[in-house]
């Protein structure tokens, strides 16, 4: 079915940088950063560190990182529609002159499928982080359209990227699970 | 394929019957709730003799 060869592997190791950036951007959006990051040693760090690892993904495969990465952003400034934001643009407009360039520079199943993994991930999140996101106030769509329709909504998603791309979907969620884990255990504790 | 789209087409309807029926329990529940509450609270009240809401004595 599929061909073994390096190809696979900079696309897995491409999305599991791209992974901790959207980690590390979604946190710092929250101002949940963790409290190892903020230390004065590593918190002017974050930022140059953040962009080489992205570099360094892009370097691996292009179109897997800037279209994950581009549906991270889209999908967090869409639930934001109405905010004005540094730009000038609401996050409505923002969103999709992002997906607008990505449309023209990536193939049109590369960018969908992007958005719909990206989607399924933010939707497991919010069912799995409830409780939390309601006490802390912030945006959760398990709490906004209630728990039976967004564990359905993640079916006919799973159903759906299985149906267009079955290796981005395995990569990436193997690429969630690692990275939460690995974030409750090295920087959480 | 063609299992998918089916798929896909089955969870479809399952998702639009339960929100549409989630909503019309949620409404028919809010409102069955405005009318119990009372009710619940005058038995409170006469069960242990305090105002639920300022448990100031009867």
């Amino acid at each position: 079915m599929f061909v073994a060869d390096y190809n696979m592997i900079y696309q897995l190791v491409a999305t599991f940088l791209t992974g901790i950036i959207i980690k590390l951007l979604d946190d710092y959006m929250d101002e949940e950063l963790p409290s190892k990051l903020l230390s004065p040693e590593t918190r002017n760090g974050i930022l140059p560190y953040s962009l080489i690892i992205f570099s360094l993904a892009a370097a691996l495969n292009l179109t897997y990182t800037v279209t994950l990465f581009s549906g991270a952003y889209v999908l967090g400034m869409f639930f934001h529609m109405q905010q004005k934001l540094p730009t000038g643009l609401t996050g409505l407009q923002e969103s999709l002159i992002i997906l607008f360039i990505n449309l023209l520079i990536f193939p049109f199943a590369a960018v969908l499928t992007s958005l719909l993994v990206i989607l399924f991930i933010q939707s497991i999140d919010d069912l799995l982080d409830r409780q939390w996101d309601k006490r802390m106030g912030h945006h959760n769509l398990a709490n906004q359209f209630g728990m039976g329709e967004m564990i359905i909504l993640s079916a006919i998603l799973a159903v759906l990227l299985m149906m267009l791309d079955l290796k981005k979907f395995v990569f990436v969620n193997l690429c969630f699970f690692v990275i939460n884990k690995m974030y409750k255990r090295f920087l959480l504790s | 394929m063609q299992f998918g789209y089916v798929l896909i087409a089955i969870l479809i309807n399952l998702l639009v019957g339960y929100a549409i029926g989630r909503q019309i329990g949620l409404q028919e529940g809010y409102q069955r709730g405005l009318s119990f509450g009372p009710l619940k609270m005058r038995e409170h009240t006469y069960l242990s003799g305090k105002c639920p809401i300022c448990s100031k004595e009867n």
